[in-house]
């Protein structure tokens, strides 16, 4: 509902402004493409090629904004159909998709890399522990008053762990 | 006079010469020497039969290694228990017609033999009076008997009465004259090498005793002396042995039938100077009727006393055969019935005995007492019946009779004595169990009480019992009734049986000097206390063992350690013994459970170096000091609770990389995006500004 009200106000706002939304319809071809084909969480990589897509055209439309004449559909389809301005435009809307790319490799690997090194200095940390108190450090134990192993496993404690991690993995699904 | 090094041996205040005994001496010179703690020497190749007994061989012993002489030494058969617990009381007394005891404890045998149990008395006994106990009749005037026997032993057996001490080994054959073939009094010889009345032969007992098994007998009272007496009064005066020829059954059958004087004095005999009156006082069948000190006394001024009417048991007006004989009384059937189990069962079985309590006897008491024996015999069914009937048929026809139970006829005062032999001898404690659980002291109990006979000491003592039957626990069972009721017999551990412990002390003495041996070669044990062994402590000094008795019966290895670590340390501390490096050392070897009951691995690394600094002091108050320092347990505690909360916070922490390193690509990648979404944004909004700036910049100033 809130959706088509929106796609109302601008289609609303594009029958006002004609000729801009003439403009912008041509020159942000590749948002409008990356947004149809997008499939990442939060359409980050719509925002990415749509923020550098609408900066490339963004001069050329304070252009047409400002320069005397009529401000017809004409004159936008004018100002759209000139090559150096669709080139440029477009141009800047490879970029965006470059730096998703780009910026995304990047990230990740560094990320992973950060989290397998943590990871080993965590593990390595609890066996330091482990070797100077013992299994029973551990938690996997039940321990009785004093906080010495009983002998038994602590099976609901470790049932509770399993359940935890399941549900962050259907959260991440 | 007592030697002054036997009496600091043990006193408390030396222990520290007692952990020196402990070692032991070396052997003096060749293999017939056995040798005390004490350094007293017995010859075992010069035995002195006259001061021998059958349960108890007496050898030559002395101070000098090379020749011991001077002394005589009573080495116990180590089956029965010696009356250790009234050596100290025995020793304060004065009179000089019982052997001074010199010194006494455990006789070190040579060539690995057993050890023993010894008395070393001073030799002032002189020769034995008389070769034997039976047919004796001396045909004595009363003059000689009165002013040799009467009054000497009367004297002598005041004081022991006094001491709270029975004589219990008042015979012919342990007279003495002191040496003199010309003496004015007798001298009495040991009555500290065996339990009382064990050596004395049935003519010395009075009846109800007479019957029990010679270790049943009990401990006795003075008044069990004073019938002795009567009967050496009696042998010393009578002109013949009405009994000569006799067997002992018929002994005790003449004594219920005819009673003790009768027994004991021909019809011919007649004494003059009123000793008649005496022996009838002191050989009264009713204990309560028979003469004490007070009555003895008042004859000997002269005064005449009435002689208390005895009570003549009742004779039934048929008799009953069993086992080919014809008894007319419930009391002699009763003593024959319990020897043949088999035929009294077969006699049981039928109705003749009712019949003829009820119709021949006539003693409706009786019957009552017999019909109640059969309803609860009945109630545990067909398994044991015979176990269950005959002791209570027995109590029925003579309630005064010792128990008798399957093999054993005890009065419940020995039942600690007979505990200890049929332990020592069988190695089990199974009858007893059965004796309890089978109700049969409870009733004979019972029935006492229906005929007044005080038995306040043995209720208390049974009702104890029973609680430590009832209660679980290493310081409970029949182990800690044996020791409760036999205030005499050693610790039977296997362990240290051997070394006739019957001290805390001294036990702890015997584990270092057991611990010396074995680590010389030999394995140990990792329980250091057994369940003999804290039966023992408990019942010798409870406050030793009852705070830490809950761990020692644990299951737990760290808490059975720990205690007997407290247990053995409380008893060298309060006992004031020296270095016990052997023991320490064993309780060292296996004291990793409690070392490890210190979380943190570097503060066991510095437990187990303390550990080896005090291994060689020898002071376990210093090693139980470590375990029990509460600052370093606290800290330990509280660093490891740090430690729990630290590892499951880097769990938790590694948990969740885990999780998002399963999925790499997705987690990382995602956020790779927002920060690409964030630079386009950025480069875009910088272009935008810049675009403003280029195009109002180039049209110049509005």
């Amino acid at each position: 509902m809130r959706s088509k009200i929106l796609i109302g106000f601008i289609l609303v706002v594009a029958i006002i402004f004609l000729p801009t939304a003439v403009f912008l319809a041509f020159a942000l071809m590749p948002t409008i493409g990356a947004f149809i084909t997008d499939r990442t969480l939060n359409k980050t990589r719509t925002i990415c090629v749509g923020a550098l897509n609408f900066a490339g055209a963004f001069p050329f439309l304070l252009e047409f904004w400002m320069t005397d004449g009529p401000h017809t559909v004409d004159a936008a389809f004018t100002a759209v159909a000139d090559i150096g301005h669709v080139i440029i435009i477009y141009v800047l809307a490879v970029g965006g998709y470059a730096i998703d790319m780009a910026i995304t490799g990047v990230t990740s690997a560094l990320i992973i890399q950060n989290a397998e090194t943590r990871l080993k200095k965590l593990r390595k940390a609890q066996q330091a522990l482990i070797d100077r108190w013992g299994e029973k450090v551990t938690g996997k134990y039940e321990l009785d008053d004093s906080g010495f192993p009983t002998g038994r496993r602590m099976s609901a404690a470790i049932a509770a762990s399993e359940a935890r991690k399941n549900k962050m993995e259907s959260e991440n699904d | 006079m007592v030697d002054t090094d036997t009496q600091a041996e043990e006193g408390a205040s030396n222990k520290i010469e007692k952990k020196e005994a402990a070692k032991g001496n070396p052997p003096a010179s060749g293999d017939q020497y056995a040798y005390l703690r004490s350094g007293f020497v017995v010859d075992l190749s010069k035995e002195l039969p006259q001061y021998s007994s059958p349960h108890a061989k007496a050898y030559v012993a002395g101070k000098d290694r090379t020749n011991p002489d001077g002394y005589f030494a009573v080495i116990n058969d180590p089956s029965y228990s010696p009356r250790t617990n009234i050596v100290k009381s025995y020793q304060l007394l004065t009179n000089k017609l019982i052997p001074t005891v010199e010194s006494y404890g455990t006789v070190k045998m040579p060539r690995g033999q057993p050890n023993s149990y010894g008395f070393v008395y001073a030799r002032t006994l002189g020769n034995r009076l008389y070769e034997s106990d039976h047919d004796v009749a001396l045909g004595w005037s009363a003059e000689n008997t009165l002013e040799k026997i009467v009054i000497p032993i009367v004297a002598c057996l005041k004081e022991l009465e006094q001491r709270d001490i029975s004589h219990g080994n008042l015979r012919m054959t342990n007279l003495y004259d002191g040496g003199k073939p010309d003496y004015k009094e007798v001298k009495l010889g040991d009555c500290l090498s065996c339990p009382p009345s064990l050596n004395q032969p049935v003519i010395y007992e009075p009846v109800e005793r007479a019957m029990a098994d010679p270790l049943g007998r009990g401990p006795g009272t003075s008044k069990d002396d004073l019938y002795s007496l009567g009967v050496i009064i009696a042998m010393h005066l009578r002109g013949y042995d009405p009994m000569r020829g006799k067997t002992d059954d018929e002994i005790i059958s003449s004594k219920i039938v005819n009673g003790s004087y009768a027994t004991l004095i021909g019809s011919d005999d007649r004494f003059s100077g009123g000793l008649s009156e005496l022996i009838r006082g002191l050989l009264t069948d009713d204990p309560r009727g028979r003469w004490g000190m007070e009555e003895i006394d008042t004859w000997l001024d002269g005064r005449r006393l009435s002689q208390k009417q005895t009570v003549k048991i009742k004779k039934a007006s048929r008799s009953i055969s069993f086992d080919g004989r014809n008894f007319h009384y419930a009391r002699t059937l009763a003593h024959q019935m319990i020897k043949k189990p088999q035929e009294a069962m077969e006699l049981l079985q039928g109705n003749d005995l009712i019949h003829w309590v009820e119709r021949s006897l006539m003693d409706n008491e009786m019957l009552e007492r017999l019909n109640n024996a059969f309803r609860i015999a009945a109630d545990g069914g067909e398994i044991g019946f015979a176990d269950r009937l005959l002791p209570r048929v027995s109590i029925a026809l003579d309630p005064k009779a010792p128990i008798r139970y399957r093999k054993l006829s005890f009065h419940l005062g020995a039942l600690g004595d007979v505990m200890a032999y049929t332990y020592m001898n069988n190695g089990k404690l199974n009858v007893f169990q059965d004796l309890f659980q089978s109700g049969i002291l409870y009733d004979w109990m019972a029935t006492a009480t229906d005929l007044n006979i005080d038995i306040s000491v043995d209720l208390q003592n049974y009702e104890k019992c029973r609680l430590f039957l009832r209660q679980r626990g290493i310081t409970n069972g029949l182990e800690r009734c044996l020791y409760f009721l036999n205030g005499s017999v050693h610790c039977l551990s296997p362990l240290i049986s051997e070394y006739f412990v019957r001290t805390p002390e001294d036990y702890v003495l015997a584990l270092e000097d057991l611990a010396s041996q074995k680590n010389a070669g030999g394995s140990l044990p990792d329980h250091v206390i057994d369940k003999h062994a804290a039966c023992f402590l408990a019942a010798r000094d409870s406050k030793i063992i009852e705070p830490y008795a809950y761990d020692l019966s644990s299951d737990e290895e760290f808490r059975q350690i720990l205690a007997t670590l407290q247990i053995l340390s409380v008893i060298q501390k309060s006992g004031g013994i020296g270095e016990l490096p052997h023991l320490t050392a064993w309780i060292c070897s296996n004291i990793k459970p409690l070392v490890e009951r210190f979380h943190d691995t570097e503060t066991q690394d510095a437990v187990k170096k303390e550990i080896e600094i005090i291994r060689k002091k020898g002071q376990l108050t210093d090693l139980l000091d470590i375990f029990e320092n509460p600052k370093r347990v606290r800290k330990d505690q509280t660093a490891f609770r740090k430690a729990l909360r630290d590892y499951r916070k880097l769990e938790i922490e590694a948990a969740d990389l885990a999780v998002k390193l399963e999925n790499p690509r997705f987690n990382a990648e995602k956020t790779g995006r927002e920060w690409a979404a964030t630079i386009s944004c950025i480069i875009a909004a910088l272009i935008i500004i810049g675009s403003v700036i280029a195009f109002y910049g180039s049209k110049g100033p509005v």
